[in-house]
């Protein structure tokens, strides 16, 4: 790996002139770890595949990419709308709960998209507890005369993963509102803006920018998932990725797809980039609340209302459909069955190990910037950081095809070294739970080196010039210095990317070893069988485990709903 | 001031404001009251967290008031459960941070409170306004690209252009490095004063106050201390806070002075004169080098450290003892 690894990293030639910086050539392995599959898909996608491919061009592809197109207009339309108009009602109102519904509004971001799909397939289900309290209530007795519509195929989809993904929007947009909006609206008030006018022609501008990165990041997820797609019947590009690589084992085929979906993907990279880069135009006022106007009466239930409905609609119901499955399975006494302990073990074995990695990974990143920026040489170590955290945007399925192929050649020039040793061939990498690892590492790195940077950025460098001046080497001052002060950074990724590697459904379907389940595999291959067994119990666990991370967002700085009344 | 006017332009009589804190209201600004007259400049002085800022925000409508009210052009604005809201008061108010609409072009800025009205007609008055402000040429610029001072004069063009019947300005200088500060202070003063504009500024400096405005208002803990002109409160001010606050200076027992009247009085660094007959002794704890003249920290008998101008040429190393007279002309004295 190394060898492929130095092949692709162009010499650094700039700082050649001082002696090789291990951090740096540290970090720039890093980024050529990423960028290592992307190039291995188009290799991949090269090689042509049999016959297939005219079928697939012809009859998978065009309907896929129809598909995928409607599929990320209605997410991003929806999550648009709800996520501003949340983050609007609870910024700029004061209603009974608002300070509740601040935080709450989060708590859909511990939903997966192929959770809220499995569960709302069993409350929608013409047999399910909805459509029968709507039938009871209408009067009528079986499901032949009275079903409400079909929530599989596309609309389904939209609104499913719309009421999941909002909150992305609503935080960058609250954010946006709570942070840069307060002076600006009472200035606008002051020229003669009324309420409206205040929305319209300031707060929703200005938060164009925030909305942008919000949805950006939504639809990357639309983009990754597979489960909800899939569960509800939508030939996705994503699907189409899967079925052609495993189903129809056409690896050049699904790279094919895979390369058009990069596409998608780099434009949605750009909106963000440009996104975060009009933001900071705007970040010379000082931060400060802006007050919010009183409702009352019916306006204050009105909206009360709304701001509850996306929670309902994305986390409680959901939830609360898991517990009661849970619940009967377990009161029952059917107790659940020894194998979901097993893939238990293996989604916490594989996550903790993929959380170490990728810890270390990002503070390789974050430290060879920081390094680089004392010098003031950042060129080579920022390109290290940027091409290191392009995982994130990489939809789990394209990053596993493109794994592949590198991962079968480190197992041949491995088994070549082997052989000459006189052992016994077989697969390393390969269909082994360190393939996971690495597919983890690669996707998660931008949440440790982003979360690592920012703790470094509010370090001051003279802490690093003190320290050097009293002798410490880089090293020795990382380890004296910054990891001490990092420590709360660190654990807050180290938690999201526990969380998120728990999660992971995609990449692990394709790279996971044989008979390999983890709680989401698990849950996929139940709701795949049309079977709701255990399932919800798995689905439970990731959910529980997915509100750590919204619980420590709902305590950051940003003080969801917690924000004083006064100056 | 509007003594002989009939009616002020605003008028604020008794005010209370009062933030919900954890541990009940907390009351900022209590029985308040001012006045300006049509075309007249008031200001506000105080150190921070006086509530000057809120007397502000009250004005323009941003704090409800517990207590008095709010008079523009003898209309009620606010009163105990009653306020007008901003947006329809007519009340122009510059930012400290200025508060441009970065999606917004300096000409979009400047013309958004102009929106009702004719395209024509606003783009006339937008030409018109940045003209006055001295930045006819950057109508196409967007507010990152500008200078702070360049940031500040569209923040008041903008706050202009809508003819308002008051102007609130809310530590204008504040963002501003020295030399522009001066320099736009007097600017900014002459603009108000060719448009007419009756203005309240807030600052803490009180060199802006002096610069600005006609009339100043020494804040502290929520009060106004005393009203008057700049010469008056340096002169005569009414209360030892506002003797400490204005100028240089401090307030001291009469008797350190070796005066037998009782009280304190306020004794500035130039009421002290070095006088071989002089009566008081004072050790000498430190002396810089203020060019023109050296301004020595002196000990007095009583133990009280005081600042004295000394003329030039009169050397004194700290350590010694000088005689001093003090200049009893004019001096303010508190009971």
């Amino acid at each position: 790996m190394n060898a492929i690894a130095t092949a692709i990293v162009p010499a650094p030639a700039g700082a050649a002139r001082s002696r090789p910086d291990g951090w740096l050539l540290a970090a720039l392995l890093v980024a050529a770890l990423v960028v290592l599959p992307l190039l291995a898909l188009a290799w991949t996608a090269a090689q042509g595949s049999d016959g297939l491919w005219s079928h697939i061009a012809a009859n998978v592809l065009p309907h896929a990419a129809w598909n995928t197109a409607l599929l990320l207009l209605g997410v991003g339309a929806l999550v648009v709308s709800i996520g501003t108009g949340a983050a609007w009602l609870v910024t700029a109102y004061e209603f009974p709960g608002r300070a509740t519904m601040a935080w709450a509004l989060l708590l859909p971001l511990a939903v997966p998209t192929y959770i809220v799909a499995y569960a709302y397939l069993d409350l929608l289900h013409p047999l399910g507890p909805v459509q029968g309290a709507v039938r009871a209530l209408l009067g009528y007795d079986s499901p032949r005369d009275f079903r409400l519509p079909d929530i599989r195929g596309l609309a389904g989809c939209i609104v499913l993963l719309g009421f999941v993904l909002y909150p992305y929007v609503y935080m960058t947009t609250r954010a946006m509102f709570m942070t840069q909006a307060a002076s600006l609206l009472e200035a606008a008030r002051t020229l003669g803006a009324g309420r409206a006018a205040l929305f319209f022609r300031v707060a929703l501008p200005l938060a164009r920018p925030a909305i942008a990165v919000g949805a950006a990041l939504a639809l990357l997820e639309t983009l990754n998932d597979i489960g909800a797609s899939e569960f509800l019947g939508v030939q996705t590009l994503t699907v189409s990725v899967y079925t052609t690589g495993i189903t129809r084992s056409d690896l050049p085929g699904a790279a094919q797809i895979a390369l058009a979906m990069l596409l998608l993907v780099v434009g949605l990279i750009a909106l963000e980039r440009h996104g975060r880069k009009r933001q900071r135009y705007a970040s010379t006022l000082r931060p400060r609340p802006m007050q919010r106007q009183r409702l009352r009466g019916a306006a204050a239930w009105l909206a009360l209302g709304l701001a509850a409905l996306p929670v309902l609609v994305g986390f409680v119901a959901p939830s609360a459909y898991l517990v009661a499955e849970t619940w009967q399975r377990l009161g029952q006494g059917v107790g659940v069955a020894p194998a979901l302990w097993t893939s238990a073990w293996n989604t916490l074995r594989v996550a903790a190990l993929a959380t170490v990695a990728t810890v270390l990974a990002g503070l390789v990143l974050a430290w060879a910037l920081r390094l680089a920026q004392a010098r003031r040489r950042t060129r080579l170590a920022a390109t290290a950081l940027r091409l290191g955290s392009l995982g994130y945007a990489v939809p789990g399925t394209v990053l596993a095809i493109g794994l592949l192929a590198p991962l079968a050649w480190f197992d041949n020039g491995a088994n070549l070294v082997l052989g000459s040793l006189g052992l016994e061939p077989r697969m390393l990498l390969m269909g082994s739970s360190w393939a996971l690892v690495l597919a983890y590492v690669l996707r998660f790195a931008i949440i440790a080196a982003g979360g690592t940077e920012a703790g470094l950025a509010r370090i001051p460098p003279s802490l690093d010039q003190a320290a050097r001046g009293l002798g410490d080497s880089p090293g020795t001052m990382l380890w004296r210095v910054h990891l001490p002060l990092l420590r709360p950074a660190r654990a807050a990724a180290a938690l999201l990317v526990f969380v998120d590697a728990m999660k992971e459904l995609p990449a692990t379907l394709l790279l996971r070893p044989l008979n390999f389940e983890t709680l989401a595999t698990w849950l996929y291959a139940d709701a795949a069988r049309g079977a709701y067994e255990d399932g919800a119990v798995a689905a439970l666990l990731i959910v529980l485990a997915g509100l750590l991370p919204v619980i420590l967002l709902a305590r950051t700085g940003l003080a969801w709903g917690r924000e004083g009344a006064g100056r | 001031m509007s003594a002989d006017a009939t009616v002020p332009m605003l008028a604020v009589r008794g005010i209370r404001v009062a933030y919900p804190g954890p541990a009940g209201p907390r009351v900022v600004v209590d029985g308040l009251s001012l006045a300006l007259a049509h075309g007249e400049i008031g200001c506000l002085l105080g150190p921070s967290g006086c509530g000057k800022t809120t007397v502000l925000r009250a004005i323009a409508g941003f704090e409800p008031l517990q207590a008095g009210s709010i008079l523009l052009d003898g209309r009620p604005l606010s009163s105990a459960g009653r306020t007008v809201p901003p947006e329809l008061r007519g009340i122009g108010m510059m930012f400290q941070d200025y508060a441009l609409f970065p999606h917004l072009d300096v000409a979009a800025n400047v013309g958004f409170g102009l929106s009702r009205r004719p395209r024509r007609e606003r783009e006339a008055r937008v030409a018109e306004v940045l003209q006055l402000v001295g930045l006819p040429d950057r109508a196409d610029a967007w507010p990152h690209e500008l200078s702070g001072g360049q940031q500040q004069r569209v923040a008041l063009a903008r706050a202009l252009a809508p003819s308002p019947s008051l102007l609130l300005l809310d530590e204008p200088f504040s963002n501003l490095d020295n030399d522009t500060r001066e320099h736009l202070a007097a600017e900014l003063r002459s603009i108000l004063r060719r448009t007419g504009t009756t203005a309240l500024l807030v600052t803490h400096d009180q060199a802006e106050a002096f610069a600005m405005a006609d009339a100043i208002g020494v804040m502290d803990q929520g009060r106004i201390l005393q009203w008057a002109d700049a010469p008056t409160l340096y002169a005569h001010p009414r209360d030892p806070f506002v003797a400490g606050f204005i100028g240089r200076g401090c307030v001291l027992p009469a008797e350190a002075l070796g005066l037998d009247c009782g009280g304190r009085v306020l004794l500035r660094p130039d009421r002290l004169l070095p006088d071989p007959e002089g009566r008081i002794r004072a050790e000498v704890v430190a002396v810089s080098f203020r060019g023109p003249g050296r301004v020595a920290l002196l000990r007095l008998a009583g133990g009280q450290v005081v600042e004295a101008d000394l003329p030039a040429g009169l050397e004194q190393p700290p350590g010694s003892t000088l005689a001093l007279r003090l200049a009893e002309d004019g001096l303010v004295r508190f009971p």
